[in-house]
């Protein structure tokens, strides 16, 4: 189920607006980026990208964001909630570099109560690129969830930062 | 004259293996194929064990005993006494469950029943009960399109019955029987009188710690989606002797499609 709708654009704006960009402005050198879904759970969900970019002190320019966004599967018995993912970024990558990716999944319910997270801004989930590589597949992801999953809920995933190296 | 004429019709009765070699072959052995039926069907009814329920819950009074997600308690469902229906408002997957207590356990043979009507339910397949035992759980299902199966795992690949009779009328109640024979690490799914699937189990099956009803999973392995419209009245978990009696008529023609497939 993509979302390209202008709705759906400007209500991740929206929050990347009003929640998120305070908080990277106050880390200078982090970056964001936002993929929101909303979605029942009659099919199965695929993120569409959204992304907002512009901490200009970044040393390499170039945005990052999370893409593919599927929600695999939930067990209601040990409330885990398993998606994939894929990680990407703009930046160029030399071919002898590799880019990290620090990232974190919340789980929302339709009234943007936090059901459960994985990673944090202080302890991000990581995860290396291949050389050279621009994406990374990030596969079996499972959020365990505080209170039972939603009729309606969000996933929003956050790139919190790319680090490129050596 | 007329007297050879009388004698005659009686005489022909048993020349029939003279006139008529082969039909009366096809006869003979028909005779036969149902007395073999009836004694082995006479043998069946006298080894069925008497019934015993170890747990039983038929939803009479209230659920306060489970814990539920989206579950309604109705005092009465058109000839139903005490239902409890699913259907999803608040959460993404409507449940009651409970934990057993060992005395309510059963041995590691036994069948499980539930009695249910299901009428809507989201996605392509939906989680109808589930045993759970402490190294693995049995998942009944049903999918978009009436057929049931059986599942052990979120993301395994679910099994269905190829059975005609496995598919399950939509909005009317229906019992579904589920011999779960842990001595010989199988089950065995019968759609009320009707044996429609035999799959494998090799986990444990005793003792049962908890019985869901319901949605216990999403998406996954079956692309599982949730109850709008699921009911139940009963489920119990008894010996053998709780599963449907077969009638001689139904015994024969299960044999026949045993034979002939």
């Amino acid at each position: 189920m993509k979302y390209k709708s202008f709705k759906t654009l400007l209500l991740s704006f929206l929050i990347v607006r009003t929640v998120l960009l305070p908080l990277s402005s106050a880390f200078a050198l982090s970056q964001i980026a936002v993929t929101l879904i909303k979605s029942t759970v009659t099919a199965p969900l695929e993120g569409d990208v959204k992304t907002v970019e512009g901490i200009s002190k970044y040393i390499v320019t170039g945005e990052s964001y999370a893409s593919n966004i599927e929600f695999t599967g939930y067990n209601s018995r040990d409330r885990k909630f398993y998606t994939n993912l894929t990680a990407e970024t703009t930046k160029t990558i030399a071919a002898s570099k590799v880019a990290t990716f620090n990232y974190e999944i919340n789980i929302f319910d339709g009234t943007s109560t936090l059901l459960g997270q994985l990673g944090r801004y202080a302890t991000p989930q990581i995860i290396q690129a291949a050389v050279g590589s621009q994406t990374v597949q990030i596969n079996n992801q499972v959020v365990t969830l505080t209170s039972p999953l939603t009729t309606q809920f969000k996933e929003v995933v956050i790139i919190d930062s790319v680090i490129i190296t050596p | 004259m007329k007297n050879s004429n009388n004698k005659r019709p009686f005489k022909n009765n048993l020349c029939i293996f003279k006139r008529k070699p082969i039909l009366s072959i096809i006869l003979s052995f028909i005779i036969l194929l149902f007395s073999v039926f009836f004694i082995k069907w006479t043998v069946y009814r006298f080894s069925l064990p008497n019934k015993i329920v170890y747990y039983e819950e038929s939803f009479s009074k209230d659920i306060d005993k489970w814990n539920a997600l989206d579950g309604t308690w109705k005092a009465k469902d058109g000839n139903e006494n005490g239902i409890i229906q699913l259907s999803q408002k608040q959460y993404a997957t409507p449940y009651i469950q409970r934990n057993l207590l060992i005395s309510q356990t059963p041995p590691q043979d036994f069948v499980w029943k539930t009695r249910l009507k299901v009428t809507s339910f989201t996605g392509n397949a939906v989680t109808l009960g589930t045993l759970v035992f402490p190294t693995g759980q049995i998942t009944l299902i049903m999918n978009a399109n009436n057929q049931i199966g059986v599942s052990y795992n979120l993301f395994d690949k679910p099994v269905y019955s190829k059975d005609p009779f496995s598919h399950l009328s939509r909005n009317q109640w229906s019992d579904i029987y589920v011999l779960v024979n842990g001595s010989s690490k199988k089950i065995i799914v019968y759609v009320g009188d009707n044996q429609v699937l035999t799959n494998q189990f090799i986990s444990s099956t005793t003792p049962v710690q908890e019985i869901w009803l319901g949605a216990i999973w999403l998406e996954g392995g079956g692309r599982y989606g949730a109850p709008l419209n699921i009911s139940y009245n009963t489920v119990n978990l008894g010996n053998k002797g709780s599963l449907p009696k077969l009638s001689f008529i139904k015994y024969t023609f299960n044999m026949i499609r045993a034979v002939f497939g």
